[in-house]
């Protein structure tokens, strides 16, 4: 098994405010990994520093046995890792099609290539009947998939998922639960952050949990939902059905 | 020339035969029109053709320029000057006045897209470089000062094209070209690769970057491009006047008038420019000359008090630009797919 992504001891602070503190983990290639903690654990925080927008303090990040500090999102991206944002960020004043193809163009001959290729995508996700649709007058959870399909065209090694299932109905969630499982069969290695336990149960092979920025425990999904640490913190004793 | 085809086979054929239809009366309108309205057809061509470069910073990448008067006058210094002093004609000097004007254009580009300048600060650090630039002029003895710079009219030179002598009749079909080509370099800049980029980065510069956009150099490219192609229209329009004066071509003024065009007729889409300076520019000079007739004597800077009524009143029915309500009267669909 090769590491795809190795974090070492990476923290951040945002003036008095310790955001990610000494968090380590790696994420093997084809495995579907799983960030979870409460709100403001710093979940997106280490997201944003394993993409690329956001530098650490301390510690180390290596992509594909390269390190990746200094280098930029749009370089990072190149080189295969692709994120969504958990604040959605669509091209509003483009459509749905446009936006997948911007994504797209990165790795098509030309524009026309990357059109096929970005409705294939959108294809996958349910959009394509809505491709001619201006991204600013979808509904949230359409957003959240295009979200994943713009990502996703940029045919990355490494998928970094933010909450793309929050505020989705359990039908929504399955279907992206799908989705997610179809994009790993395909070889794409995926991290991702979400609240959905539901979705982390079904799809992930490993959860690391963060509360207050710091590491409380890592390990299987049944692991997790036992560890008291982690009962006491987040879940609850409820959580879990 | 595939381009070109593309081009022609994506466009729907109710605009397409609309568009030749128009082409061709403007291609013989000449044989129908006086001196006066052959120069204002002139300044229509080079309003939109002028809008169109300013519009790929602004409509297609969101780079707001305010002193896009300062390629103009690049432009037009630097073959005027080749000319003028070394005999070397606006055919060859164009080329070096797209260089210079390219090289502003980094300089300005460098500076604000490596060190974050956005909005605000980019439109202020445009303006500055104009107005740098023509006080920089005002005091070069070489290039004539505040007393400006005149392109000597000899009576024999008249005929002489290729060097941009000639009378209206000449620059009705230069601009006219000029227009015509800014359409389809426009057109085929917008579905290019590079054109998705720049969209993307107008819409949202983070998103851009996730998805693997290089935001400095799409940012670059729009302003050497839209520069290089502004200096152009500063050529034609030097030659086209004969003399050049500081204060009047790098002033923010014309920097406003060049940007109303694609403003009103549409901001980032092709056919903005071109609708915004057939409305705009007639209206205004037939004010000129209204004015100058009822008061007597031209009033300085009221064809811009009447542009800005103008964009009140067409942002006030028609937000997005007057284009793209003219598609949907017009009965053209947006771009098929």
């Amino acid at each position: 098994m090769t590491v795809l992504l190795d974090v070492r001891g990476v923290t951040k602070r945002f003036r008095g405010l310790t955001a990610v503190d000494n968090v380590s983990l790696t994420v093997t290639e084809g495995e579907i990994f799983a960030i979870i903690g409460p709100n403001g654990a710093g979940k997106t925080t280490l997201f944003n520093m394993i993409a690329g927008a956001t530098r650490p303090d301390d510690g180390t990040i290596s992509f594909a046995g390269a390190p990746t500090l200094g280098r930029t999102p749009d370089a990072l991206c190149r080189a295969g890792l692709a994120r969504t944002f958990q604040i959605v960020r669509p091209f509003p004043e483009l459509t749905v099609l446009e936006n997948a193809s911007i994504g797209a163009m990165l790795r098509s001959e030309d524009v026309s290539d990357a059109k096929r290729n970005a409705n294939s995508v959108l294809e996958r996700l349910g959009l394509a009947d809505k491709r001619a649709m201006k991204a600013k007058s979808l509904t949230l959870p359409d957003r959240k998939r295009l979200e994943v399909a713009r990502a996703l065209a940029t045919r990355p090694k490494l998928l970094l998922l933010d909450e793309v299932m929050a505020g989705l109905r359990p039908t929504e969630v399955d279907r992206i639960v799908a989705v997610i499982k179809a994009i790993r069969a395909e070889g794409v290695t995926i991290v991702l952050i979400e609240h959905v336990m539901r979705a982390v149960m079904a799809l992930a092979e490993r959860v690391h949990v963060l509360h207050h920025g710091a590491t409380i425990a890592e390990g299987t999904p049944a692991e997790i939902v036992r560890h008291p640490k982690v009962l006491e913190s987040y879940l609850g004793t409820e959580a879990v059905h | 020339m595939t381009a070109l085809r593309d081009l022609i086979a994506a466009t729907p054929r109710r605009a397409l035969a609309m568009l030749i239809a128009f082409i061709a009366v403007l291609a013989i309108a000449p044989a129908f029109l006086d001196r006066y309205l052959l120069s204002v057809m002139i300044l229509v061509f080079w309003f939109a053709y002028v809008g169109q470069a300013w519009n790929i910073m602004m409509g297609f990448c969101g780079q707001l320029s305010l002193g896009h008067a300062l390629y103009v006058g690049l432009g037009g210094y630097v073959s005027a000057l080749l000319f003028v002093k070394f005999g070397i004609s606006p055919a060859l000097g164009l080329i070096p006045a797209m260089l210079i004007a390219m090289a502003f254009g980094a300089a300005i580009g460098w500076l604000s897209f490596r060190f974050g300048i956005e909005g605000v600060y980019f439109a202020l650090l445009t303006i500055a470089f104009a107005e740098v630039t023509r006080i920089g002029f005002d005091n070069w003895a070489f290039t004539g000062g505040a007393a400006g710079l005149f392109i000597p009219v000899r009576a024999g030179a008249a005929g002489e094209w290729w060097n941009l002598r000639g009378g209206p009749l000449l620059f009705y079909y230069v601009c006219l070209a000029l227009m015509l080509a800014a359409f389809l370099i426009c057109a085929r800049l917008r579905f290019s690769k590079l054109g998705y980029a720049w969209l993307a980065v107008r819409e949202d510069p983070e998103a851009a970057r996730a998805l693997g956009v290089d935001v400095f150099r799409a940012k670059m490219a729009a302003i050497l491009i839209s520069s290089a192609m502004t200096a152009v229209g500063g050529v034609v329009y030097a030659f086209y006047q004969n003399n050049l004066f500081p204060s009047q071509t790098f002033d923010i003024s014309r920097s406003i008038e060049m940007i109303l065009a694609p403003i009103i007729g549409g901001l980032g889409t092709l056919f903005g420019p071109i609708v915004g300076a057939f409305i705009l520019t007639p209206l205004g000079q037939a004010l000129i000359a209204l004015i100058e007739h009822v008061v007597g004597k031209g009033v300085p800077g009221a064809n811009l008090v009447f542009y800005g009524l103008c964009l009140m009143v067409i942002i006030w029915f028609a937000p997005n630009g007057v284009w793209p309500w003219m598609k949907k009267s017009l009965g053209i669909r947006e771009e098929r797919e």
